[in-house]
Order: structure tokens, then C-alpha cells, then sequence
């Protein structure tokens, strides 16, 4: 299987690398829809702006806004 | 010819200073034979003093070639034997072994330290065949006249076997983590390419990298969490003061608008203040990792090139032993003394003298202790010559830290205002120093920012000026960078104080890891992939500590070499099996790792024209050479090209051009400067340039 997001080897959806960032991005989403009230798009939107983001997680909020569309 | 003593020294300038200090005259003769020197001396008896070059024999592997693994036999030999590139020092053993002929007493005066212990052994064992057991030692700290004076008198009667011992085996263990992995996956990447690239990887290298990996990627996959925070600042007679708000962080937005929109345009009224006196106690003396903290965070300086100078400056007798791991002074290497040679500088006459007049004086100090030297100070001599900039900084660092350990605590006070507003309490910070203490033998490496508050009466009303709410996420884990990877391998208790400075070099040199700021590559991420998979002994922290904390009890005889080696051995052999049978698999994804690497280093930043391709240094097929072009130049996306040099070295620096932000390379033609390259004919800096220059040739024109 090969990953979604960088077409490495995968167990499941996702690389070894990016299956971290994808649990990272997961878990998250709660901190900030209760911090800021904001929607799944919303949040991923911000964490791609973010300079803070790590650029696998970055790549992984890519990935899934690009999905939805 | 005059029967003589041979008195061995690690390094050329050792030899020189020991001549000169032992020297009845303190002329000694120098010899110089096949480009290596050696001196002469008198004393009691006469003296040859003769130096290596730091190791002149190493760990070799007995049997031949080098494309098979493993190898688990070796034997001590000349380094000119077991590596390319030595040769100049087979005449340099030569020499030892001709003096050693004609000399009737041998003294080992390298460092006091593994290292300098093993170089003087071997040398005495091989070269001089077979003189160490009847060679005595000199053992000292700084290489002052008085000291090794002292040395020699009264030198210890024979080798410290145990350390010799353990230096023995950290080599030999070493070379057989280092030789055997490295070559399997080496000879991996080249079965499968083809093509020879060094890798390496050994019993420190692999732990250290598994850490920057492991850091890398809680980087790389961090997702930040929002907080707001209040940022306030209050009127008090026309200046303005920062205050802070009674909660740091708020993790719901709506709860960091309530307090602005409670506060807003509201007077406050002080409701408590409270003054608070803390006395800071002085530092403690540098050992060699603090000493490269300290360098690092106050210059910049990387832990090996603080290293380095400091070596220079203890071969110059400016400062005592360097690699030591001991936070105490000893009151025998004659506090006073030192102070009051120190005093003769104009630098610190004043305060030197100013701790001359101190009753008794009575170091603060760490823990930690080293059997074989003091932690470093000034030795009190005065440089001989002018100090190049970075050595002078290190040295004044030295002198500074030395003084600021006999000084007093300082007295600090710190003062909080709790203001009231609206409910809402915002704190008003300030602190002074009340008593300098120690702070000012160490000035100007002292931060002492003090926020001095206007008189303030409880009860007493302020108007809050400003009141705003900041948005702020969380931050990823910090990189780490040489000094603080030092740490952390001192912390996990892997390298030693000598090696943990080369060890991260190494890690550069590899292309494990780039910039100061540190950043694993892609080659870092695949070794330690490769490696955690197939032969996950090699990165285990845990594992690399117990053989580590092994070799440190041969030092106490409490355990022995062989069982060492031994142990060393058998964990090698299954990791290696697993290596062998899983080759190809390995070897593809190394060699996939390193044309990525090979290609990144290729590149120099985004394409100034088309801005989705990236610039890199390419070759013309036709012509081989070398020039600038777009990665979309292959997609016939864009057809952005620029020349370059075409003699020497080019790298790109991966800074923008300070004039016109486009990407920048530095240049390197040999007998030249290295010169950064803005290949962009229009760069506002290069029309400055042509613009000066033409001034110049116009005004030189006139003049004449």
C-alpha cells in the first residue's frame, strides 16, 4: 500500500512519517474547536497558514482539504 | 654519544614548552631531522625531548581488502599502515625509535587523560620497543615552568596501566562498532548503485544522529494549539509600563475577550506591594562542557572550535588542562598567585586586587570531579604574543569565570505591584541589583537588566493605557544545535568530554545534518531507518550507556578489557547476519537516500522567474559545464538559465542576497577568498559596486 499523502511505503492510509503527523492533526482538532469555535475546513485552512505547523502535518492538512474538494 | 632521558610529549608546542621550562637555561637546542623537531636540553642530566602528533598508532584490521564485513580481528599499528594520507608520519616514528636507542631513561609527558596516556604508551611500547613498563610519568595541569618543573622532579614511578587500559578498549570497541557497520552499509548502497559514497555510523554516532531524528520529527509533525494571551501596559506620571496580566494563557478565545471588554478604559488601584531580596550565588569554575556552553551562547563559537582554542591556549601556557570534567579548584595551584600575576594585566588589575585583599579565599564549586585535573583557570602568565580575537575572548573568559568563583553572592531584589482593575488583578514587575557580588568579576558576560520602578504607594490609582488581546499558538520542540546536543550526550552519559565535540562534526561532515540550527536530511532519516530496523542495537542509547559505563570501570580495575571486547563482539555478530542477508533491500534505500542528498545539495533556492521550479547547479552535456538552471527547464515550463564560475567550488548558501533577495552561492577558487555570488546582473548591490568603482578610477584619473 502506498501512502496518501507522499506515495512512501504504507501499513494503512499513511507512511510510518506522516501516520504521526495525521494522529497529530486528528487530536488537535478538538483543542481548537473548543478554543475558537472553528470547522474541520476552518482548521485545517489554518494549520496550512500557520508557520508553526511541522511540514509533515502541513502536508496532511494539504492532502485532506484536497480530498474534500 | 651522551647517554640522555627521552621525554615523550603529545603535541609539537608541548615539546617546545617542556624543553624550555626543564632547560637549565631555558634555551633548549632545536633539532630538526626529516621536517620533524625535536629539542635538547640540560638539567641534572641531559634531555631529549621529542613529540608525536597526537595518535602515531591505531586500531588495524590484520587480515586484507576492505570490501567484506565482518571483522572482528585487529592488532595496534603505525597509523601510516592503516590509513591513506599518514604517510609523513612513519619518519616522525623513526625518529622516536632512533632517540629511544641511545636514551637511558624514558618519561611520558603527554596529557594527563586517556588519550594522552594511549599515545605515550603505544609510543613507548612500539616505537621505543618495549620501555613502558620501566618509563615514568610526569603528570601535570598547566604546562607553566613551575609545574612542570614539579613534574619532573617528581614524576610518578610508572604508567597508569588501568587508564592506558581503558583507552585501549574504547579504541578497539570503537573501531570494531565503526568498522563493521559502517562497511555494511557502505558495501550495501554500493552493490546496489554501483557508486562509492563513505558511510558511517558507529557506537556514539548512531545514538546521537537517533536523537536529532527523534527531535526532527515531533518537529516535522508538530501541529500547534491556539492560546490567547492579555498584553497591558498602565499610565504612571506619563510613562508607560508593561504590566502582566494574573493568568499567563487563556485556551478559549472568548474567555481572553471577556477580560479586555471588563477592563477596558477602566483606573486600577494598587492593591499590594511586595518587595523580595534573593541572593544569586556565584558560578562555579568551568569544566570543558560548560566552558563550551558558555562560548557557544555568549560567541557563537561551535563546542570542537572552543575546544580547539582552548587547547591552543593551554599549549601556550595560558590556561590550565582543558578537557577536564572537574568543577573544583584545588588550593594548590596557588589562588594568590595567579591573582596577582593576573593583576599585572591592566584589564583586571582592579578587580584582581580588589580580591587579593579577601581574607581567605574560598572557591565556589560543582560536584563534579576528575581524578586527573582541576576544572580550567588561568594559569596567571600573560600572552606572549597578541592574542588572535577568538582566542583572546576565550581566554578573558577563563580569567573572568576564575575571579567571579571567589567572589560574593549577589543580592538581587525584585519588587511586584498587584494592581486591581475592575476585579481584574495585572502585575507591575521590577528588579535591581542591591549588591553586586560576584557579577562584577564577571561583567560583560553578566546579564544584569534591571527594570527600575517609580515610588508607588499602595492604595494609590493607575489608568490602564493600553489593553490587548494576543493570539498565540504553541510552538514546536527547539532545535537543537551543538551546544545543546553536547548536553544532551553528556546527559545521556555517551562520548567522552574528548570526543563529543568531533562526534557532532562528524555528524556535519556525513551530511547527516545541516545548519546551526540543527536539521537532519534525508541521509540522516534513512541511516537511522535503516538502522532502527535492521539493527536497532547500534542506536540504543541504553545500550551504548552500559558499554560506556563498562569502559569507565576499567579505569577503577574493576573490570577488564577483554570482557569488554568480548561483550562487544557478540552483540555485533547477529546485528551484522541481519544486515548481510537484508543487503539489497538496504542498499536500495540507501542509495535512493543518497542521490536525494546529491541533488539537494544542488540546489539553490526557488526559481526567481518561474517561482514553482527550483534553481540548481547543473552540467551541459555537451560542453560539462556547469550553470544555473530551473528544474521546470525538463518540463519545458521554464527556460531560466545563469553562468557560473567554472573554476573551483560552488555551494550554495542558502541565504538570500542582501540587496536583492534572490539565492546566493558561495565561491571558492583556491589562493583566492571565498566570495558569496548574487548572480543577479541587476542586484541593486552590484550596481552600488560598479558605481563606486567607476568614482574611484574617475578620482585616481584626476589625480593624476
Amino acid at each position: 500500500m502506498k501512502c496518501k499523502v507522499c506515495s512512501r511505503e504504507a501499513r494503512n492510509k499513511h507512511c510510518e512519517l506522516h501516520e504521526k503527523a495525521y494522529s497529530n492533526v486528528v487530536q488537535k482538532f478538538e483543542i481548537w474547536r473548543n478554543a475558537a469555535g472553528i470547522s474541520w475546513e476552518q482548521y485545517l485552512n489554518e494549520l496550512v497558514e500557520n508557520p508553526s505547523t511541522g511540514i509533515w502535518a502541513k502536508e496532511v492538512a494539504e492532502h485532506l482539504l484536497k480530498d474534500k474538494e | 654519544m651522551e647517554k640522555y632521558t627521552l621525554i615523550i610529549t603529545e603535541k609539537p608546542n608541548a615539546a617546545k614548552r617542556i624543553a624550555q621550562a626543564l632547560d637549565q637555561k631555558g634555551r633548549p637546542k632545536k633539532v630538526e631531522e626529516k621536517n620533524v623537531t625535536y629539542f635538547l636540553a640540560k638539567r641534572d642530566k641531559p634531555l631529549a625531548v621529542v613529540p608525536a602528533l597526537g595518535h602515531l598508532y591505531t586500531v588495524m584490521h590484520t587480515g586484507k581488502g576492505r570490501s567484506y564485513y565482518p571483522v572482528f580481528n585487529f592488532t595496534w599499528a603505525p597509523r601510516h599502515l592503516a590509513e591513506r594520507g599518514a604517510k609523513q608520519l612513519r619518519t616522525w616514528i623513526e625518529l622516536v625509535s632512533k632517540l629511544a636507542e641511545n636514551a637511558e631513561e624514558f618519561i611520558d609527558a603527554c596529557d594527563y587523560d586517556i588519550e594522552g596516556s594511549l599515545i605515550g604508551y603505544c609510543l613507548l611500547k612500539y616505537a621505543c620497543k618495549n620501555k613502558e613498563d620501566v618509563a615514568k610519568r610526569m603528570k601535570f595541569s598547566t604546562l607553566t615552568k613551575r609545574e612542570l618543573e614539579k613534574a619532573y622532579g617528581e614524576p610518578l614511578p610508572r604508567l597508569d596501566f588501568a587508564l592506558i587500559e581503558a583507552g585501549r578498549t574504547r579504541h578497539e570497541v570503537d573501531w570494531l562498532y565503526g568498522v563493521n557497520i559502517s562497511r555494511a552499509l557502505t558495501l550495501a548502497a554500493k552493490r546496489w548503485s554501483g557508486r562509492y559514497a563513505t558511510l558511517s555510523t558507529g557506537r556514539v554516532q548512531g545514538p546521537t544522529l537517533m536523537f536529532l531524528v527523534a527531535r526532527e520529527k515531533n518537529i516535522l509533525s508538530f501541529v500547534p494549539a491556539p492560546y490567547w494571551s492579555i498584553r497591558a501596559a498602565v499610565d504612571i506620571k506619563g510613562t508607560s509600563y508593561e504590566v502582566d496580566y494574573e493568568k499567563k494563557a487563556f485556551e478559549k478565545l472568548i474567555d481572553a475577550d471577556a477580560v479586555v471588554k471588563a477592563v477596558k478604559g477602566k483606573t486600577g488601584r494598587i492593591e499590594e506591594i511586595r518587595k523580595k531580596s534573593a541572593q544569586q550565588k556565584p558560578p562555579i569554575p568551568f569544566d570543558i562542557s560548560a566552558l563550551q556552553t558558555e562560548a557557544y551562547s555568549l560567541f557563537g563559537y561551535t563546542p570542537r572550535r572552543t575546544a580547539n582554542i582552548a587547547q591552543r591556549l593551554y599549549l601556550e601556557a595560558l590556561i590550565s588542562y582543558p578537557r577536564t570534567s572537574s568543577q573544583k579548584l584545588p588550593p594548590e595551584i596557588g589562588y594568590r598567585t595567579i591573582l596577582r600575576a593576573l593583576s599585572k594585566e591592566r584589564a583586571y588589575k582592579r578587580l584582581a586586587s580588589e580580591l587579593l585583599k579577601v581574607g581567605e579565599l574560598k572557591p565556589t564549586e560543582g560536584a563534579k570531579k576528575d581524578p586527573a585535573h582541576p576544572a580550567v583557570y588561568p594559569t596567571g602568565n600573560l600572552p606572549e604574543r597578541p592574542l588572535f580575537e577568538p582566542e583572546g575572548r576565550i581566554w578573558d573568559l577563563v580569567v573572568r569565570r576564575f575571579m567571579a568563583v571567589f567572589g560574593e553572592p549577589a543580592t538581587k531584589q525584585s519588587m511586584r505591584v498587584t494592581i486591581n482593575v475592575n476585579g481584574h488583578r495585572f502585575y507591575l514587575r521590577g528588579r535591581r541589583i542591591l549588591k553586586e557580588g560576584w557579577m562584577k568579576f564577571y561583567k560583560p558576560y553578566v546579564k544584569t537588566e534591571e527594570v527600575m520602578l517609580p515610588p508607588l504607594k499602595e492604595g494609590e490609582n493607575l489608568q490602564l493605557k493600553e489593553i490587548v488581546r494576543e493570539d498565540k499558538f504553541t510552538k514546536p520542540p527547539p532545535r537543537y544545535n551543538p551546544s545543546s546536543l553536547l548536553k544532551k550526550m553528556e546527559e545521556e552519559g555517551i562520548g567522552t568530554k574528548a570526543t563529543r565535540a568531533d562526534m557532532i562534526e562528524t555528524l556535519y561532515n556525513r551530511k547527516y545534518i545541516t545548519d546551526e540550527r540543527i536539521v537532519v536530511t534525508d541521509l540522516g532519516f534513512d541511516i537511522i531507518d535503516v538502522l532502527r530496523k535492521y539493527c536497532r542495537g547500534v542506536i540504543s542509547v541504553k545500550l551504548t550507556r552500559e558499554l560506556e559505563e563498562k569502559m569507565e570501570r576499567i579505569q577503577t580495575n574493576s573490570e577488564k578489557r577483554e570482557n569488554v571486547l568480548f561483550e562487544a563482539v557478540e552483540r555485533l555478530k547477529p546485528w551484522l547476519e541481519e544486515l548481510k542477508q537484508r543487503e539489497t533491500t538496504i542498499g536500495e534505500a540507501l542509495s535512493k537516500a543518497i542521490k536525494r542528498s546529491r541533488i539537494q545539495e544542488r540546489i539553490i533556492g526557488d526559481c526567481v522567474t518561474c517561482k514553482t521550479g527550483k534553481l540548481m547547479i547543473l552540467y551541459s552535456r555537451k560542453t560539462r559545464k556547469r550553470f544555473i538552471g530551473c528544474t521546470n527547464y525538463f518540463e519545458n515550463l521554464c527556460q531560466t538559465s545563469f553562468p557560473l564560475p567554472q573554476r573551483g567550488t560552488v555551494k550554495p548558501l542558502r541565504k538570500p542576497c542582501k540587496g536583492c533577495g534572490w539565492p546566493t552561492l558561495l565561491v571558492k577558487i583556491k589562493g583566492r577568498r571565498p566570495w558569496t555570488l548574487c548572480f543577479n546582473d541587476n542586484c541593486p548591490k552590484k550596481e552600488e559596486r560598479r558605481k563606486r568603482l567607476e568614482m574611484q578610477s574617475v578620482q585616481q584619473r584626476s589625480s593624476k
